[in-house]
């Protein structure tokens, strides 16, 4: 799941825009705001919705509530059944999707704009009165059984939940956000209503719509589709994490040929006035792909490995930074090694003013590539929303970026870098594997 | 990363990507915005096509070259790749790994894939950018510049890759089974990336000697897409890539298969497969070769059988019967010699692999007795059409469909004019594609499988 994190992390920092966006910002009749973007180049309207509240608050005992909640939406609603829901969404190519974040629930929606009115309907039935009937609810917890069972084989998801037992500890956020197979086997078609009449509030609720659309149609759907559900539903506060400060690192005894590894230390939240410092200073480190100086040094100079990067994980409750790499398990104390020495060189030297300018330029340069699709669109704008980034982010980003010295940089890698932090996790044949000092653990953890 | 191999069987999605590129799409948008792709061709014979799309102010553009792994010299037929990693370590005026850094530090990307018939360089950028990259892009069409230096290192950059794709996976490991064993003669059946045991001897030499005989303009298809005017590429074009040298004729010449004489079986198992699953693959005509519209009609056969919750096996198997947990098919017409429809089922939990198979083949049985209804055949072209509509919502996507279909050897028109023939397919014609290509002996059947627990020994 770490990787995963990761990835979605980057996304949602990814710089946004600086160019100028027509966003609106409509409420629809039932009091709901909408960003709204008219885009008529193609006959086609893009949904993106979040409700504060993911798979981070799945109840203990029933992790994987979430994400099985996901699957089962478009599974039947109202007096529809499971058949008629899929024909009619499949009939007109309407696509729905959902999915369990760790601290949002989101969903897309997009289609033909003659369809606007089918799709609002189905929306609309799918959040308010899913049927969660048994045929599709077991076909989908099966699908999601055999998602875990692959997992404890895949080296990935192995290092991944050791680094979350070793760093966050008994955080919700280490729980496995799929569940194990004993907690998703235990929930029922109840505690799935519970969580659609709790989760799916209109106080926690974010929308953005692009596309093919008025604004007129845009209030008209969103009330269709979101306009009777509740408007609010207790949710417990997700408290901050306290990830470790002692780096260790752990090896995995796993037979693969290649090892997988894993690595990661406290990193700060998106909110932190030093995002933008430390965000540049990752990308120059290892954020950056082939301008960033783990590729260089681990691939470009040496050939141990195809790909190696890292990124910054922010989340609500708090941040870290962590990165991945594979190599043949006779060279993985050499890549560690260079880790560990381009980390702490980061700490203590910080970028150069080339390297910062080269990333501020990438991360200004950026901006429009955001907005290529009217699905993209809307979902950058869901992410402002939930992160509470206000309308005007489009121009403040940018001048944000553009401020950022040098000193800054060098001042939120001296604070974001620590090596004697960094805990590593390597999944592969111990006995090819040489750490001196490292704790090995001979069978995939088990949750 | 950079290097994704497209190897394997095609999936639906690659499919219904076909329907990008359309001046036709049906249902029609409710204003005159329709779809327009141009195209022109260099006295050097560099054939560029420009693909308007005004979504952002960004550009994509891709360059496809004509060659693949299936064109590697006998040993080497993973040369195509490695060159295709060696294509990023400079020329006379370019530094290795400075054409990416010039991209980055401008917010752009740039990546490139190799498959086995076509080897594609794409950059996505802010559209002031775009001379930039045409520039750096026609400067290594002719000037890459390669030592042993820069090039040994690399060797073991594309050994790790293989680890991570294939060697670390058992379904990777697998996919490789199934094609060295569905081709008999055609180099189709070498893995993309190479056998290990040969890539450890690739050469500078040899990665040069591919480049020498198959990178020119004449051999390459110039696509751009994004916030541009076709004149803005034209006049870019003929400036960078205009004045150089043609290049060689190539022909692309492959073994040729052998009628085929017998179904073939593999499995491989292996103790961290949790999930066993079954592919079955038959050879099938491409869209370049077919003799009619075979092509258009298996792409709409594999939307009635698997095509969402609509499709025959999948209500059959995963909603009825409950002895799969997916199933899926899929037809790729675009290799430049032989196409391919692919079946694909897991089985439930604890199910038997036996079972999905024979579900699979009393589904293609009786498509073969009863041939398929009219409302199916109706359904399925609305449903891919639609497809069509929406994969028009991107900047890049248009781009890497035609580059990719023009580096196969297929036509614009053809491409553009892709929901317009599947609108023509019939209940005939799918009964017809169905009875040419489902006969066994045409068929590879792949099944991955756990391996199980050591027995203990016995007293």
């Amino acid at each position: 799941m770490i990787m995963r994190l990761l990835i979605l992390a980057c996304v949602l920092v990814l710089p946004r825009w600086a160019f100028a966006l027509d966003i609106q910002s409509v409420k629809s009749d039932s009091g709901i705001e909408i960003w709204l973007v008219e885009n008529h180049v193609n006959p086609i309207v893009s949904v993106a919705f979040g409700f504060k509240g993911g798979s981070g608050f799945d109840p203990d005992g029933k992790e994987g509530l979430a994400k099985l909640a996901s699957g089962l939406l478009d599974e039947g609603a109202g007096d529809i059944d499971s058949e008629t829901f899929q024909k009619r969404l499949t009939d007109r190519g309407i696509d729905f999707s959902f999915d369990a974040g760790l601290d949002d629930f989101t969903g897309r929606v997009r289609f033909l704009r003659e369809d606007r009115d089918e799709a609002a309907q189905l929306l609309g039935l799918a959040l308010t009165a899913p049927r969660f009937d048994a045929e599709p609810v077991e076909r989908i917890r099966n699908a999601l059984l055999i998602e875990i069972a692959q997992d404890e084989s895949d080296p990935d998801s192995v290092a991944g939940r050791h680094m979350e037992e070793m760093v966050l500890g008994s955080h919700p956020y280490s729980r496995p956000a799929n569940g194990t197979a004993a907690s998703m086997n235990s929930i029922t078609a109840d505690d799935l209503r519970q969580f659609a009449r709790q989760r799916f509030v209109r106080s926690r609720l974010h929308i953005s719509i692009v596309g093919d659309v008025s604004a007129e149609e845009a209030r008209r759907f969103v009330h269709e589709a979101f306009g009777s559900l509740p408007q609010d539903a207790a949710l417990p506060d997700m408290p901050p994490i306290a990830p470790s400060k002692n780096g260790r690192t752990r090896v995995v005894d796993f037979q693969v040929p290649q090892a997988v590894v894993q690595f990661a230390q406290p990193g700060i939240p998106r909110s932190d006035p030093d995002f933008f410092s430390a965000y540049l200073v990752n990308y120059v480190l290892g954020g950056g792909g082939f301008s960033a100086r783990l590729m260089e040094e681990v691939r470009e100079k040496r050939g141990l490995v195809y790909g190696i990067g890292t990124g910054l994980w922010t989340f609500d409750a708090g941040g870290l930074v962590a990165g991945q790499f594979q190599t043949d398990p006779g060279r993985v104390a050499e890549a560690i090694d260079i880790v560990r020495t381009e980390w702490q060189r980061m700490a203590s030297e910080g970028p150069t003013q080339q390297e910062l300018d080269d990333a501020k330029t990438y991360l200004l340069g950026y901006y429009p590539r955001n907005f290529t699709s009217t699905m993209s669109t809307a979902r950058v704008l869901r992410e402002l929303q939930i992160e509470n980034l206000g309308i005007d982010y489009v121009t403040r980003r940018q001048k944000e970026i553009a401020a950022v010295t040098i000193e800054d940089a060098r001042r939120a890698a001296k604070r974001l870098f620590d090596a004697s932090q960094l805990t590593f996790v390597v999944v592969g044949p111990a006995d090819q594997i040489q750490l001196p000092g490292a704790e090995v653990v001979k069978t995939p953890a088990q949750n | 990363m950079r290097f994704s191999i497209t190897r394997g069987p095609a999936t639906k999605v690659a499919g219904l990507l076909l329907g990008v590129a359309l001046a036709l799409a049906v249902p029609r948008p409710s204003h005159a915005d329709i779809f327009e792709a141009h195209e022109f061709t260099l006295p050097n014979g560099l054939d560029v096509v420009v693909v308007p799309n005004h979504l952002s102010p960004v550009v994509v553009q891709a360059v496809a070259y004509k060659a693949g792994a299936a064109d590697g010299l006998p040993g080497k037929n993973g040369i195509a790749h490695f060159l295709e990693h060696l294509m990023f370590k400079g020329t006379d005026t370019l530094a290795p790994g400075q054409f990416s850094r010039e991209i980055d530090k401008r917010g752009g990307s740039d990546n490139a894939y190799t498959s086995q018939d076509v080897t594609v360089y794409h950059q996505e950028i802010a559209k002031e950018h775009l001379e930039l990259v045409m520039k750096m892009e026609a400067d290594r069409m002719v000037n890459l510049r390669l030592t042993d230096a820069i090039v040994l290192p690399e060797r073991d950059v594309i050994l790790q890759e293989r680890g991570e794709r294939i060697d670390n996976q058992p379904g990777g490991r697998l996919g490789e089974a199934v094609d060295a064993t569905l081709y008999l003669n055609h180099p189709y059946r070498l893995p993309v990336i190479g056998w290990r045991h040969e890539m450890e001897r690739y050469t500078t030499e040899d990665a040069l000697a591919f480049y020498k005989r198959f990178y020119s303009p004449s051999n390459a298809v110039l696509v751009v897409g994004g916030d541009v005017t076709v004149e803005d590429v034209r006049k870019l074009a003929e400036k960078y890539f205009g004045p150089l040298p043609k290049g060689a004729d190539v022909t692309r010449e492959r073994l040729h298969e052998p009628p085929p004489a017998a179904p073939r079986r593999v499995s491989l198992s292996d103790e961290r497969v949790r999930q066993p699953y079954l592919v079955r693959s038959y050879l099938a005509p491409n869209y370049r070769n077919a003799k009619g519209n075979e092509g258009y009609a298996l792409t709409v056969l594999s939307e009635i059988l698997t095509g969402g919750s609509a499709g025959r096996l999948y209500r059959r198997m995963v909603i009825e019967q409950q002895s799969a947990l997916a199933v899926d098919s899929g037809y790729d017409g675009g290799p430049y010699d032989i196409g391919r429809f692919n079946f694909y089922a897991t089985p439930r939990q604890g199910g038997d692999l036996a079972a999905v198979e024979q579900e699979i083949d009393r589904q293609i049985a009786a498509v073969l007795k009863d041939g398929v209804t009219d409302q199916e055949v109706a359904d399925a072209k609305r449903r891919l059409q639609i497809s069509a509509v929406k994969a028009r919502d991107s900047v890049s996507g248009p781009v890497f469909m035609v580059a990719d279909a023009l580096g196969k050897g297929r036509t614009l028109a053809d491409v553009q004019a892709w929901p317009e023939r599947i609108g023509a397919v019939t209940a005939a014609d799918v009964l017809a594609a169905a009875t040419q290509i489902f006969k066994p002996a045409n068929s590879v059947t792949g099944t991955l499988l756990p391996k199980p627990a050591q027995e203990a020994a016995q007293p």
